[in-house]
């Protein structure tokens, strides 16, 4: 099965807590200042309607050896990845990110010394494309726990984790033909253009 | 037969998907499919020659990702020499009776468009030039640009298409279920911005299936004087575990688009997941419908890369306050490349409510065509209104034109044969709706008369040109009531003339009127109200006068153009609330920094500590009229922000709050700045600072909280911007003998340019200390590539700027 699939959500939730830790605002929800800051640069977002959830993903065999993973059509030299994927029998290889207009807003305010609400979108961003990330995994692990895979999957894990090279983008993206199916560009730095988007790849076993 | 000649009276059938065809052929994920042109030849040709068979009438190559990012031009030439001989040969074992075309495939080259990615729009155009060339070389039919979902880009492949053939060129966007493109283009956006310059057809193709298109076709059609192309694909893939299938099956397909080409979809055929049964079915169901016939649209529009403005009743808003002419802190701006500055304009203009943003930078101490360029692609990547790019330099306009993305506004032409002949060309190429101003190499006729003679040369010689009536604005030039008391009658009645006899939309610059005069702000809203009533289309105005903005709201609420005249009711509240700003006292409310215990011996200092930018700005202006601007940097400013940053760093005051105070210091020192200017006072920076994110690097979000940092601490910073080569961070540094340099660098891989560009410093800049930070650095990364020092935050970086500036007064 070497189709790539693709899939929207609605938006998850939003974790105010999150957003406050990457602002570098501590757990602190008792600052008048900051909150208001951060609820007005919300209501931007939602104004704007400055998201969309887009996900594609493709499964694979896989068979993983101390320090190796191999599927048909990619091989990697990763001993964290493999200890990550060890008795994996299949992958979910995925792409997710939640478009480019988190982008323009952070360039608008960073680009005019509004570093504050840039530092705030910028958190907004990394949150909601965190949060779409926990929702795809649910859909993964709601998927592989019924018939008739009955399995367990592990936490997503990407190039540049560890020991897994970010070069690994490269394969990736051509293997999801990502631009195509979700919008999404790798810069010759490894970056991703839109910025709050994510690549990893999810272990798919029997054992947990 | 040409292509164009059989669309003015038929449907054209285009082909179907490939790539799903050729993984069933036996194509491996991730192998590129354009290399079966070499490979498997008979396949393409089985492939093409199906869809032949069911009935379409053009095959697009098998070169959709044929470009020099995936192939060296040799194999390139190979594959595309290959491709269109496999689309010939099925063309020709065809014997299916139609009409038969083969298209050159040209698909997207995969990577974003600077400023959001790292891809040169040139770049992007030669990239496509060399696919178009040797398309031309084997003989292809028409060019077929599809699946692009940047407008940016797509401006670049259709720019490469017309400036390397004269094949019909059809141009199909990837729209999401939103209906925008993946970048934020409406088909509106699209449409106006396409035909402009010269697509044969525009549409959609891919990403979702017909029944997700609806709303994008209906819109294509409403919007679109050209035929319009629908090749959607077969729904998405679903999978049960076992197989896959796509959601829309030939006959739900074909369903759906014989309602759109009922509806007047000229040109149809599918994407991925569709087969040749879904052609054939396509065909079986639609080839008996009538065409219907494509109209013109006489709509006016201008269009930034997701917005339209469309001419109308209601009248338009054009931000003049881009525009160096009597702004002294403007032009400092320009001189000291203060792109911030100028961003910030455009911003607030569109907070105030205008619709297009005037866009001039011309002064005689800068490059004003590499000035017009940055201020136009800067513009658009922080705001998304469209630009009327305004500059008296042929060549400026030229380059602004070609990068812009949209259809921008040119300001402008007029009836000098010379105006013309260098004007409507740069239209021709680029599209946009052109200001022409009703003067001539006589100078401005005083008479209506005369402006409206003139007015209709410039419309007969735009027809020369093949540029349509509806993409010209007369401005009919407001003159100086003061000098002529009957200035103001011949603008008007000429431009009453125009609209109403000659039929086009009018502009006007109002604020000339005034001019020489006491309170020029009530002139300039009553004479705007008289050009309104007398069929004014838009204003080139200032939208900061309270005056011609109420002038602006009252008009369209008496004018049935402001439902409940609820627009004009956000208006008047909206002033409400901008007197009530500020003016609230620093001490009131919760201490925004509850946590943390400072003594701060004055207003200003609470101002900027609690990071209150509208009182700090105030509270400034209001005490340079009793101290010395260095004495309030030094006594007021800086204090407060070194009390915030060691709060800082004592953890006991969060990033926002650090970056709020900075923010209030900047309004601060903005005031400053213009007393200066005001006043002829020395006020001199500490000393130059070059800053850049290194090449390769395209975020610098951190970049610019050092930069705001740095300022407020009194430095003149030289912002080099992101993703910048080595070169010119090194040519920067010795052009104005900068003895610091400030390096950010985000990811592992794009430490080794900030590695070369170190190197480079050290070689030919000797004298400048660097600094490096960002993301990824380490004092232990900072130590192996060279630098001087790392900076662990923005305040490290204030720090050792300090210290570097002590040890050069101390010298």
């Amino acid at each position: 099965m070497s189709m790539v699939f693709i899939k929207s959500f609605s938006a998850p939730p939003i974790d105010r807590t999150e957003i406050l830790r990457y602002m570098g605002a501590g757990k602190s929800t008792d600052i008048h200042e900051i909150n208001e800051a951060l609820e007005t640069c919300l209501d931007e977002c939602e104004k704007i309607d400055a998201f969309t959830y887009n996900v594609c993903y493709c499964e694979r065999d896989v068979s993983v050896s101390n320090c190796y993973v191999k599927t048909e059509d990619l091989e990697i030299n990763s001993l964290d990845l493999a200890s990550n994927l060890k008795d994996c029998s299949k992958i979910i290889m995925f792409a997710a990110t939640v478009g480019i207009k988190i982008d323009r807003l952070i360039e608008k305010y960073s680009s005019i010394g509004y570093a504050s609400k840039a530092l705030i979108f910028q958190s907004i961003g990394a949150e909601r494309i965190e949060s779409l990330c926990d929702v795809f995994c649910k859909y993964i692990k709601n998927q592989y726990s019924q018939a008739p895979y009955n399995s367990n999957i592990r936490p997503r894990f990407s190039p540049g984790y560890g020991d897994f090279s970010i070069y690994f983008q490269n394969d990736i993206f051509r293997i999801l033909d990502c631009h195509r199916k979700i919008g999404l560009s790798l810069c010759n730095s490894m970056m991703m253009t839109p910025s709050k988007s994510v690549t990893a790849i999810i272990g798919i076993s029997k054992n947990k | 037969m040409n292509i164009l000649e059989y669309l003015k009276s038929k449907t054209l059938y285009l082909d179907g998907g490939m790539g799903t065809l050729l993984q069933a052929e036996g194509l491996k994920p991730g192998e590129y499919p354009e290399l079966w042109n070499i490979s498997h030849p008979d396949v393409i040709q089985r492939i093409h020659r199906n869809y032949f068979d069911a009935g379409s009438n053009v095959v697009c190559t098998n070169t959709f990702g044929a470009n020099t990012l995936k192939f060296t031009e040799n194999e390139l030439d190979e594959i595309i020499c290959a491709a269109v001989k496999n689309a010939r040969i099925a063309s020709e074992s065809s014997h299916s009776p139609q009409e038969k075309y083969v298209a050159l495939d040209i698909g997207p080259s995969g990577k974003l468009l600077k400023p959001y990615g790292d891809f040169e729009f040139e770049e992007a155009v030669t990239l496509f030039s060399k696919v178009v060339k040797v398309g031309i070389k084997y003989g292809v039919d028409l060019l077929m640009i599809e699946t692009f979902s940047d407008s940016y880009e797509t401006k670049a492949a259709l720019l490469a298409a017309k400036e390397n053939s004269t094949l019909p060129v059809f141009v199909s966007n990837a729209y999401g279920e939103d209906g925008k493109l993946m970048t934020g283009a409406s088909p509106e956006v699209m449409s106006a911005m396409l035909e402009g310059m010269g697509a044969d057809a525009v549409g959609a193709n891919c990403s979702v299936g017909p029944d997700k298109l609806e709303d994008v076709v209906k819109r294509l059609i409403e919007c679109s004087s050209v035929p319009i192309i629908i090749k959607p694909n077969a729904g998405l893939p679903t999978s049960d575990g076992k197989t896959t299938t796509y959601g829309i099956q030939p006959e739900e397909f074909s369903d759906i688009m014989k309602k759109f080409v009922s509806s007047g979809v000229r040109i149809v055929g599918g994407c991925c997941g569709t087969t040749p049964k879904y052609i054939s079915a396509l065909y079986n169901c639609t080839a008996d419908i009538v065409p219907v016939p494509i109209t013109q649209k006489n709509f006016t529009v201008t269009a930034s890369y997701t917005k339209t403005v469309k001419f109308g009743n209601s009248p338009i808003l054009i931000g003049e306050r881009i525009n160096p002419t009597g702004k002294k802190r403007f032009k400092q701006a320009l001189v000291e490349n203060d792109m911030s500055y100028i961003l910030k304009e455009g911003i607030s203009q569109q907070e105030k409510g205008v619709q297009i943003l005037d866009v001039n930078v011309g002064i005689p101490e800068i490059n004003e065509k590499e000035m017009l360029i940055s201020a136009v692609t800067q513009l658009q990547s922080v705001c998304d209104l469209p630009l009327q790019i305004d500059t008296s330099s042929a060549e400026a306009m030229e380059a602004a034109l070609r990068r812009y993305n949209g259809k921008a506004m040119i300001n402008s032409v007029n009836g000098k044969e010379e105006s013309m002949n260098t004007i409507f060309p740069l239209v021709k190429k680029y599209g946009g709706v052109i200001v022409a101003l009703t003067l001539d190499e006589k100078g401005i006729p005083e008479t209506a008369e005369g402006r409206i003679k003139i007015a209709e040369k410039i419309l007969s010689r735009a027809k020369e040109f093949g540029i349509q009536k509806k993409d010209i604005v007369f401005d009919t030039l407001a003159m100086t009531v003061s000098a002529d008391a009957k200035a103001p009658e011949a603008t008007l009645s000429a431009m009453k003339y125009i609209k109403n006899n000659i039929g086009c939309h009018t502009s006007l610059g109002v604020s000339n009127i005034s001019f020489g005069l006491p309170s020029r702000d009530d002139i300039n809203s009553t004479f705007f109200i008289m050009a309104l009533e007398s069929g004014l289309s838009a204003a080139i105005m200032n939208p900061y006068s309270y005056k011609m903005m109420s002038a602006y709201y009252s008009y369209r609420a008496l004018k049935c153009q402001d439902e409940n005249c609820s627009q004009y009711v956000e208006f008047i509240s909206s002033l409400a609330d901008d007197n009530s700003a500020g003016s609230s006292p620093v001490q009131s409310g919760i201490n925004p920094l509850s946590s943390w215990k400072a003594d701060f011996s004055s207003d200003l200092q609470k101002a900027i500590a609690f990071g209150m930018c509208e009182e700090a700005g105030k509270l400034t202006a209001e005490l340079l009229s009793s101290m010395p601007p260095l004495d309030i940097v030094n006594n007021e400013v800086i204090p407060a922000l070194d009390a915030v940053g060691q709060g800082y760093e004592k953890k006991a005051v969060y990033l926002p709050q650090l970056l709020m105070s900075a923010e209030a210091a900047k309004s601060s020192f903005e005031q400053i700045k213009l007393f200066a200017l005001k006043n002829r006072t020395d006020f001199t920076p500490k000393c130059d600072f070059v800053i850049a994110t290194v090449h390769g690097d395209i975020h610098d979000i951190g970049k610019n909280i050092v930069k705001l940092l740095l300022e407020n601490y009194g430095f003149l910073v030289h912002d080099l911007g992101k993703d910048v080569p080595p070169e010119k961070v090194v040519n920067e540094v010795i052009r104005i003998h900068a003895p610091v340099a400030g390096l950010s660098a985000l990811m592992t891989t794009t430490v080794p340019s900030m590695e070369k560009t170190i190197a480079l410093l050290k070689e030919s800049a000797p004298w400048c200390k660097i600094v490096v930070g960002g993301a990824v650095m380490t004092q232990e990364y900072a130590d192996k590539i060279g630098a001087d020092v790392y900076a662990r935050d923005a305040m490290d970086t204030v720090r050792y700027a300090q210290k570097i500036f002590e040890e050069i007064k101390n010298k």
